[in-house]
C-alpha cells in the first residue's frame, strides 16, 4: 500500500506527497551523486581503467549495444534516454530489497513511462511515415478507425499495466507473506521470494519495458 | 491515506511528478556522465585503432627493410666473390708480368754478362798476343845477348812457339 | 445474519476476485510451451543457449501479462473495492 506524508490542497483536490515519492527521490539523489562520482572519476581516466571505470564502461557500452542492435541506426539518439530509463527502472524494482517502496508499484511512475514512449511513438510516426501514418488508422476500411484508435491507445496501457502488475504483485505478496505468517517464518524464507520478486522478476521487467519501448519506436522508423 | 490503484487527481499528480523526475534525470545523467563515459570510450577506440594502425606500418616497413637487407647481404656474397674473383685475376696478371720481367730481365743479364765474357775473352787474347810478343822480343833480346848460333836460336824459336802453341798464335 | 448491502458488495467482490484468477490458467499453458520450446530449441542448438534464454524470458515475460491483468483485476476488486 501507498501510504500519504504530507497533504496539500489544489483546486479543492487534497493530494498526497506519498512514499512512492520519497524512493524515487531517493533514487533519484542516488544516481546523481553516482552520476557525479563517474564524471570525477572520468576526469582524470586512465588509459588502463580501475574496476569502478570498467564497469561505467561496461555498462554504458552494454545499453547502447542493446539499443543499436534494436533500433538501428537511427537509435543512437535514443541511447541516453533507454540507459536512463534502464538504470531508473531496475533501481526502482529492486528498490524493494533495500526497504524502498518500489515507485514502479505506483501506477502514476509506470504510466508516466509509457507515456514518454506513447509520445516517442508517435511522433516519429509522425516525422518519419507521414500519409502512411494517417492511413493506418483507416487501415482495411475508415469504418475500423475507433479500433485503431484504442488499439494505438492500449500500447501504453498494456506497457505501464505490465510493468505496474508485476512489481505490485510482487510487492503484494511479499506484504501478504510478512502479515500473515507466524513470526518463525518470517525469516530466512522470504529471501527466496525477495529473489525472485524483487532480483528477477524486476530484472526481467525492465529489460522487457526497454525492448518493448525500442521495438515500438523503432517499428516507426523508415525503411533503411 | 492508503492508496493502491485509483483513476483519480492523485494520479495525475504522480504522473507529473514523475515526469519531471525522469526528465531531470535524463538531463542529468546524460550530460553528467554517459556522454562523458561514452567519448572516453570512443576516444580509446580511436587511439586503439590508431597505434593498431601504427604497428601495422611499423611492421610492414621492417618486413620492407629486412628484405632490402636479405637481397643485400646475398648481393653482397655474390659481390665478394666477384671483388675476389678480380682480385686474383689481377693478382695472376701482376704475377706473370713480374715473371716475364723478372726473365726479360735475366736474359738481358745474361747477354750481358756473355757479351762481357766475350769482350773479356778478346781482351785476355789480346794480352796473351801482347804477351807472347813481347816474351818472343825478350827471348829474342837474350839470344842475340848470348850470342848462340843460329841454329840453337832457331831451334829456341821453334821450341818457345811450340810450347806457347799454334792455335793460340793464330787465332 | 444481518448482511448488509455493503457486506453483499464485498462478498461479490471477493468471489469475482477469485474469477478472475483463472485467468492464469492461459499464462501457465503459454510460458510453460514458450519454456518447452525453448528447451527444444537449445537442444537442436545448444550453442545459442543465451540467446533462446533471452528471446524465451522475454516472449515469456509478454505472455505473463494477461494472466497479471486478472491478478491485478482481483487485486483492485480486493483492495481498492472500487464498487463500495
Amino acid at each position: 500500500m501507498i501510504e500519504g506524508l504530507i497533504s496539500y490542497k489544489i483546486g479543492g483536490q487534497t493530494l498526497w506527497i506519498t512514499t512512492t515519492h520519497v524512493s524515487q527521490l531517493i533514487i533519484t539523489i542516488v544516481l546523481i551523486i553516482v552520476a557525479f562520482a563517474v564524471r570525477n572519476r572520468m576526469k582524470k581516466a586512465e588509459e588502463v581503467p580501475g574496476t569502478f571505470q570498467c564497469l561505467c564502461e561496461a555498462v554504458v557500452e552494454m545499453l547502447d549495444s542493446m539499443v543499436i542492435t534494436n533500433m538501428g541506426k537511427r537509435g543512437r539518439k535514443y541511447c541516453n534516454y533507454i540507459i536512463t530509463l534502464f538504470i531508473f527502472v531496475l533501481l526502482s524494482n529492486i528498490g524493494g530489497i533495500f526497504g524502498l517502496r518500489s515507485p514502479t508499484a505506483d501506477y502514476g511512475v509506470t504510466l508516466m513511462l509509457a507515456l514518454v514512449t506513447f509520445m516517442m511513438i508517435h511522433y516519429n510516426g509522425i516525422r518519419y511515415q507521414k500519409k502512411e501514418y494517417w492511413k493506418g488508422y483507416l487501415d482495411p476500411f475508415p469504418v475500423f478507425l475507433p479500433v485503431n484508435i484504442i488499439s494505438e491507445v492500449a500500447t501504453p496501457v498494456s506497457l505501464s499495466l505490465r510493468l505496474f502488475a508485476n512489481m505490485v504483485s510482487g510487492t503484494l505478496i511479499m506484504a501478504l507473506w510478512y502479515a500473515l505468517m507466524p513470526l518463525l517464518f518470517r525469516f530466512v524464507i522470504p529471501a527466496a521470494l525477495n529473489v525472485y520478486f524483487d532480483l528477477f522478476s524486476g530484472a526481467i521487467q525492465t529489460y522487457v519495458f526497454c525492448m518493448l519501448t525500442m521495438i515500438f519506436v523503432s517499428q516507426r522508423f523508415p525503411e533503411e | 491515506m492508503e492508496r493502491l490503484f485509483g483513476l483519480d487527481f492523485q494520479l495525475i499528480q504522480d504522473v507529473l511528478i514523475t515526469g519531471i523526475n525522469i526528465f531531470i534525470l535524463f538531463l542529468v545523467l546524460s550530460y553528467v556522465c554517459i556522454d562523458m563515459v561514452r567519448d572516453f570510450i570512443r576516444k580509446r577506440q580511436e587511439k586503439i585503432k590508431g597505434e593498431l594502425e601504427f604497428a601495422a606500418t611499423e611492421k610492414k616497413d621492417a618486413i620492407a627493410l629486412k628484405e632490402e637487407y636479405d637481397v643485400k647481404l646475398r648481393n653482397i656474397n655474390a659481390e665478394a666473390d666477384e671483388i675476389l674473383d678480380a682480385a686474383r685475376k689481377k693478382a695472376l696478371k701482376q704475377q706473370n708480368e713480374i715473371i716475364d720481367q723478372a726473365k726479360q730481365e735475366a736474359a738481358r743479364i745474361l747477354a750481358r754478362a756473355e757479351n762481357e765474357i766475350e769482350l773479356e775473352k778478346k781482351k785476355a787474347l789480346e794480352d796473351v798476343k801482347q804477351e807472347m810478343i813481347s816474351i818472343a822480343s825478350l827471348m829474342a833480346a837474350k839470344v842475340v845477348a848470348a850470342n848462340i848460333d843460329t841454329t840453337i836460336q832457331d831451334s829456341m824459336v821453334d821450341e818457345t812457339l811450340k810450347e806457347i802453341g799454334e792455335n793460340t798464335w793464330l787465332s | 445474519m444481518n448482511i448488509s448491502g455493503q457486506d453483499l458488495i464485498y462478498a461479490c467482490s471477493a468471489i469475482g476476485a477469485g474469477i478472475a484468477l483463472i485467468a492464469g490458467v492461459g499464462p501457465g499453458i503459454g510460458q510453460g510451451y514458450a519454456a518447452g520450446k525453448g528447451a527444444e530449441a537449445v537442444g537442436r542448438n545448444p550453442g545459442a543457449k543465451g540467446d533462446v534464454m533471452t528471446t524465451m524470458l522475454l516472449g515469456q515475460a509478454v505472455a505473463e501479462t494477461t494472466g497479471l491483468y486478472g491478478l491485478l483485476v482481483a487485486i483492485i476488486l480486493m483492495f481498492v473495492h472500487p464498487f463500495g
